[in-house]
C-alpha cells in the first residue's frame, strides 16, 4: 500500500517532533484523547479544590440519594458525595497508571535495546520470557502477587510492571534491530563513537516511537487492571476512595443506587477511551506501521 | 507438520516447569510456617507429623517440590484448610462453569470480532468502518467486571428478562459469556480490520483481479484467509486475559467457577486451594496457547514447514 | 479489425504525495495471430501498460485519465466492472511479472491455476485440474501431479514463474499479457517456454504481447515492437524495420546493448543513467537529458509522432520539421 513508512529516513528528531506535534492539532480524535488526559491528571493533581465534599464525610442522613443539585452523582450507603469519592479516587488510577508503566518502560526498554544491540545470548533469553510473560494475565499475576504480600496498590504496580515490561522490551528491540542496520550507524562509529553514545544517544530516540504509543495505551489498561482488582477488594485498601473499591461496595446496593457504580464505572472509561484515542492517533502521527505494534 | 507439533509441545514443558515452581514456593514466600499454611493451625501433633512426611516438610525443597509435583500428576493437591475436602475434588465441581464460560466467551469474541471486522474493512473509512470500530474501542476500553454490572441492571432488573445471576439454565451464560467476549472483541475486530487491509493491498490480491474473480470471492476466499493467520497468533497470546476476564465476571455474576473459588481461597488464605486453581488456571492457558499454535499452524502453511 | 486498440492512453495514480502520471498519451494496436513486443527499461510504464488494459488500475488507486482501449471493438473503458470480470482472465489475461508475490501463500499451486479456469469455463473439477496439470508439463515442470499440490513457498523463483504463466495459458485467451515472464527461468527453459508462446499463438491464433527487457527475445519472437520511455511510446513499427534501422536514439542505445554473437556478456554496453522516475519526468523530450544527439528544442518542447516511410512511427525531434542540425 501507499502508507510506507518513511520513518526510517533519518530526519533529525526535533524537526520530526515539530512536525508531529503539527499533524497532532490537525487530529480531532487526538485533541480529544489529549484533553481527557489532560482532564485527568488536573483533576487527580488539584483533587481537593475540586471535590466539593469531603471524600469521608458520612452522613447516614443523606444514604443512598439519588443525583440531585447538591449531590450531582449522588451518595452512598455512608451518604458520602460520589462525585467527591470519584474526583479523589483518580488519583489512585493515575498514581498506579504512571508509576506502573514508567517503571516497566523503564526495565522493558532498557532489557529490549540491550538485547536488540547485542544480539546473542541476552536476545535469547529475552525472546523466551518475553514470550512468557505475555501471555500471562496480568490479574493472574497480580492475585499470586496479593497471595504472597497482602492486597494493596503496591501490589497492583509490580504486577502491571512485571507483566507489562515484555511488551515494551519487544517493541525496542525491534526497531534497534532495524535501525542499527542502518548506515548512520557505522558512519557515527567510524566517528568515534561508543557503544554507549550509538545505543542511547543516537538508535534510542529513533526507536523510543512505537513504545510511545504502547505505553499511553497500557496506562488506559493499567488503570482498569487497578479497578478490577480493587473490585476483587485486593486495591487500595480503605478509607482511600479507589474507583474499584467505590464499585466494589456498591455492588450490595445494586438495585438500590446504581450511581454508586455506574459513575466510577464512566470516569474510567472516560479515561481509558482517551488514552486509547490518544494512542490509535499517535500511531498515525508518529509514522509508525501497524504491524510494528502486534 | 508433525515436527512443528512436537516443537511446540517440547516447548510447553519449561513453561510448566517454570509456573509449577513458583506455584509450588508459594507455601514458602508467603509468612509463616509452610505447616500451617498448608493445614491451618491447630493440629494434632500426631497429623501434623503425618503431615510433615506426607509433604516431606522435613526434605530439602527440591525433593519437597518433586514430591509435589509427583502427587500433583497423579491428581492429589492436598486438602482444602477451610472446606476440610480434597482440593481435586473442588476444582473439579467449579471447573465445568469456568470451561463453559471461557469457551463460550472464546467463540463468541472471535465471531463477534471477525465479523466486525471484515464490515469494517470491507467498507473502509465509510459509516460503518467507523461504527464498527466505535464499538471495538469501547470493547476494549470499558472494564468486563462493570459492563457485567450494568448488565445485570438493564437486563435482570430493568427489563427482567434473564436471570440475574447463578449457574443452572443456559440463558444463565449469556450474559456473563457476552460480558466477557466484548472485550476479546473489539481486540479481535481492529486486528482483523487492519490484517484484512493489509493483505488487500498485496501483490497477488490484483493477479486474483486479474483472474476474473468476483470481489465478494477475493473478500471472504483469500482476503480473510489470509487475514486470519495474525487473528488467530492474537488470539492465542491472549486466551490467557479471556480466562482473567472469565475470573472477575464470574464474582459479578455470582457464578461457581474457578475465579469464585480463587478469590474466596485468597481472602481466606486457603493455600493449597490457591494453589491448585493457580495450577489449573496456567495449564488453561498453556493448553489454549498450544492449541491456537496448532491452528496456527493449520491455517498458515509457511509455519507448518518451519524448521525452528 | 484490430484485436487492441490502445489510442492515446493516459494513466494517473494517486500516491501519498499527490498525483503521478506514468503514461501520457500513448497508442498501438494489435490484431489477432500477432505477437508484439513492449520494451523500454525498468520504470518506463511496460507493466502499467498491461494493467491498464486488463482494468486493474482501480484497485491500485490508479485510473486510466483520458484516451481509450477497445477490444474487439468493445470500449473496455465504458463497461462496468461485471462485465470486466468476464473478461479479465477469460478473453485477455495476464502473466504477472513479480511470480514471487503473485501466488497467495495459504492455496496450494494448482488450485490457484483451476480456481481463474473454472471461474470462466463450465468444467469438472477432475477436467479442469488435468488441464491444468496437462499446462504445466508442457511448461516443462517436472513431477507436475507432485508440484499442483505444493505451496508457494515450497517452489523455487522459476516454479513459481511457470505456475503464474501456467495461470495464464489455462484460461484460452483471445489476448495473451506476458509481462517479463522468463526472468527467472534459465535460458534452455526460457528458450522452450519462448517456443511454447508461440506455438500458442499460432494455433489459436491469439494476440500475444511480450513486455520484456530482453532484445533477444523481441528479435526472434515477436512481429512488431512498441519501445517506451518515460510513459511515452517512442518509437513501433514492424521488428525487422526498426531493427534494421532504428530511428529514436533511445532505440538506438538499446539496441547497442544486444551481446553480438561471440562477444563476451561483460562488454554488453548499458545506456548511461536510469529513467527518471514519475515524479521528476523532464519538461519537452522525456529522453533529453540522455540524449546524444540533444538539441535546445528537445528540452522545451514536447516531440509529436512522426509516420516515417517505412512504417515506423518515431517521438523525436531529429525527424521533425524544425530540427537544424547547425542549432
Ligand atoms: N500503483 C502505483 N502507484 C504509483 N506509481 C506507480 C504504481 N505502479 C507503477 N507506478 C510508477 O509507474 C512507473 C512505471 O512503472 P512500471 O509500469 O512498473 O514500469 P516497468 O514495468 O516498465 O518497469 C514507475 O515509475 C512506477 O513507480
Ligand atoms: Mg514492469
Amino acid at each position: 500500500m501507499e502508507n510506507t513508512t518513511n520513518q526510517n529516513q533519518i530526519i533529525p528528531p526535533a524537526n520530526r517532533w515539530i512536525r508531529r506535534l503539527k499533524k497532532l492539532k490537525n487530529n480531532r480524535a487526538g485533541v480529544l484523547g489529549l484533553i481527557i488526559i489532560a482532564g485527568l491528571i488536573i483533576t487527580a493533581l488539584f483533587a481537593d479544590y475540586i471535590a466539593p465534599y469531603s471524600y469521608k464525610a458520612q452522613d447516614l442522613s443523606l444514604m443512598n440519594i439519588p443525583p440531585s443539585m447538591d449531590h450531582i452523582m449522588g451518595t452512598d450507603e455512608f451518604g458520602r458525595d460520589v462525585f467527591s469519592r470519584i474526583i479523589l479516587g483518580s488519583r489512585i488510577s493515575v498514581y498506579v497508571g504512571v508509576v506502573s508503566v514508567g517503571l516497566s518502560v523503564l526495565i522493558g526498554s532498557l532489557l529490549g535495546a540491550l538485547a536488540g544491540y547485542y544480539e546473542g545470548w541476552l536476545d535469547r533469553v529475552l525472546s523466551t520470557v518475553t514470550d512468557l510473560t505475555w501471555s500471562l494475565p496480568e490479574i493472574l499475576v497480580a492475585l499470586l502477587l496479593v497471595a504472597v504480600v497482602g492486597a494493596g496498590v503496591e501490589c497492583v504496580i509490580i504486577a502491571i510492571a512485571l507483566t507489562y515490561w515484555a511488551q515494551y522490551a519487544r517493541l525496542i528491540r525491534g526497531q534497534i534491530l532495524m535501525l542499527k542496520n542502518e548506515i548512520y550507524v557505522e558512519a557515527t562509529r567510524s566517528l568515534g563513537a561508543t557503544d554507549f553514545t550509538i545505543l542511547f544517544k543516537h538508535l534510542f530516540p529513533n526507536a523510543i516511537a512505537p513504545v510511545i504509543v504502547a505505553a499511553t495505551i497500557g496506562i488506559g489498561q493499567a488503570i482498569v487492571l487497578e479497578a478490577t482488582l480493587g473490585f476483587l477488594g485486593m486495591g487500595a485498601q480503605p478509607p482511600l476512595p479507589s474507583w474499584g473499591a467505590m464499585m466494589s461496595n456498591g455492588t450490595a446496593y445494586l438495585f438500590i443506587s446504581p450511581w454508586v457504580i455506574i459513575f466510577p464505572g464512566l470516569a474510567m472509561m472516560i479515561t481509558v477511551f482517551g488514552f486509547n484515542l490518544f494512542g490509535d492517533v499517535l500511531v498515525d502521527i508518529m509514522d509508525i506501521r501497524e504491524d510494528t505494534l502486534k | 507438520m508433525w515436527q512443528f507439533f512436537l516443537r511446540r509441545l517440547l516447548l510447553m514443558i519449561p513453561i510448566f516447569f517454570v509456573l509449577s515452581v513458583i506455584i509450588f514456593s508459594l507455601i514458602h514466600i508467603v509468612p509463616g510456617n509452610p505447616l500451617d499454611n498448608l493445614m491451618g493451625p491447630g493440629m494434632t501433633k500426631a497429623y501434623e507429623q503425618e503431615m510433615v512426611k506426607k509433604y516431606n516438610l522435613d526434605k530439602p525443597l527440591p525433593v519437597q517440590y518433586l514430591k509435589w509435583l509427583n502427587n500433583m500428576l497423579h491428581g492429589d493437591l492436598g486438602s482444602s484448610i477451610i472446606e476440610k475436602r480434597p482440593v481435586t475434588e473442588l476444582l473439579l465441581h467449579h471447573l465445568p462453569y469456568s470451561l463453559s464460560l471461557g469457551l463460550t466467551a472464546i467463540a463468541l469474541s472471535f465471531v463477534q470480532g471477525v465479523s466486525m471486522g471484515i464490515i469494517s474493512a470491507a467498507a473502509k473509512n465509510t459509516i460503518f468502518d467507523h461504527l464498527a470500530m466505535m464499538i471495538a474501542l469501547f470493547g476494549v476500553t470499558i472494564p468486563a467486571f462493570w459492563l457485567g454490572l450494568i448488565f445485570i441492571l438493564i437486563f435482570a432488573v430493568w427489563l427482567n428478562w434473564l436471570p440475574v445471576s447463578g449457574s443452572g439454565t443456559l440463558s444463565s451464560l449469556i450474559l456473563p459469556a457476552v460480558t466477557v467476549a466484548l472485550g476479546g472483541a473489539g481486540l479481535i475486530a481492529r486486528v482483523t480490520r487492519v490484517a484484512m487491509l493489509e493483505v488487500a493491498s498485496k501483490d497477488f490480491i490484483v493477479m486474483l483481479h486479474a483472474k476474473g474473480l468476483g470481489k465478494k470471492a477475493i473478500l471472504l476466499k483469500h482476503v480473510l484467509r489470509n487475514a486470519l493467520i495474525p487473528v488467530i497468533t492474537i488470539l492465542g497470546l491472549r486466551i490467557g486475559w479471556v480466562l482473567g476476564g472469565a475470573v472477575t465476571v464470574e464474582i459479578v455474576f455470582s457464578r461457581p467457577g474457578l475465579g469464585q473459588l480463587l478469590i474466596s481461597a485468597l481472602f481466606r488464605r486457603d493455600y493449597p486451594v490457591i494453589q491448585g486453581a493457580m495450577l489449573l488456571l496456567a495449564m488453561g492457558i498453556i493448553l489454549g496457547t498450544f492449541l491456537a499454535d496448532m491452528l496456527y499452524a493449520f491455517a498458515d502453511p509457511r509455519v507448518r514447514d518451519q524448521t525452528h | 479489425m484490430s484485436l487492441l486498440v490502445v489510442d492515446n492512453v493516459s494513466v494517473e495514480f494517486k500516491t501519498r504525495d499527490g498525483i503521478v502520471e506514468p503514461l501520457s498519451g500513448i497508442s498501438f494496436k494489435i490484431d489477432a495471430g500477432e505477437i508484439l513486443g513492449l520494451v523500454g527499461e525498468t520504470g518506463s510504464g511496460k507493466s502499467v501498460t498491461a494493467q491498464a488494459i486488463m482494468g486493474l488500475l482501480p484497485f491500485l488507486n490508479g485510473r486510466v485519465s483520458s484516451g481509450r482501449i477497445c477490444f474487439r471493438d468493445q470500449d473496455l473503458l465504458a463497461i462496468s466492472e461485471d462485465q470486466y470480470q468476464k473478461i479479465r482472465g477469460n478473453h485477455i489475461s495476464l502473466i504477472s511479472q513479480n511470480p514471487m508475490t503473485s501466488l497467495d501463500p495459504v492455496y496450494k499451486v494448482g488450485d490457484q491455476i483451476v480456481e481463474g479456469l473454472r471461474q470462466h469455463v463450465v468444467i469438472a473439477r477432475d477436467d479442469a485440474v488435468k488441464r491444468a496439470v496437462n499446462v504445466m508439463t508442457s511448461l516443462g515442470i517436472p513431477n507436475s501431479e507432485k508440484v499442483f499440490f505444493q505451496y508457494p513457498h515450497q517452489l523455487s523463483g522459476g516454479l513459481k514463474q511457470r505456475i503464474v504463466i501456467a495461470m495464464g495459458l489455462c484460461a484460452d485467451p483471445h489476448l495473451l499479457i506476458a509481462d517479463e515472464p522468463t526472468t527467472a527461468l534459465d535460458v534452455t527453459v526460457q528458450a522452450q517456454i519462448v517456443e511454447l508462446f508461440r506455438k500458442t499463438v499460432a494455433q489459436r491464433n491469439i494476440g500475444l504481447i511480450m513486455i520484456t527487457h530482453d532484445l533477444g527475445v523481441i528479435s526472434n519472437l515477436c512481429d512488431t515492437v512498441v519501445v517506451m520511455y518515460a510513459g511515452h511510446v517512442v518509437e513501433k513499427g514492424r521488428v525487422q524495420e526498426v531493427f534494421a534501422n532504428p530511428m529514436h536514439p533511445y532505440t538506438r542505445a538499446l539496441l547497442k546493448c544486444i551481446p553480438k554473437f561471440g562477444m563476451p556478456e561483460r562488454s554488453l554496453k548499458a545506456i548511461q543513467g536510469n529513467v527518471p522516475s514519475v515524479s521528476t519526468f523532464p519538461g519537452g523530450c522525456r529522453y533529453h537529458l540522455r540524449c546524444p544527439d540533444m538539441k535546445p528544442i528537445c528540452m522545451t518542447e514536447a516531440p509529436q509522432t512522426l509516420q516515417a516511410g517505412n512504417g515506423i512511427e518515431v517521438q523525436c525531434h531529429q525527424f521533425g520539421p524544425n530540427w537544424r542540425e547547425e542549432l
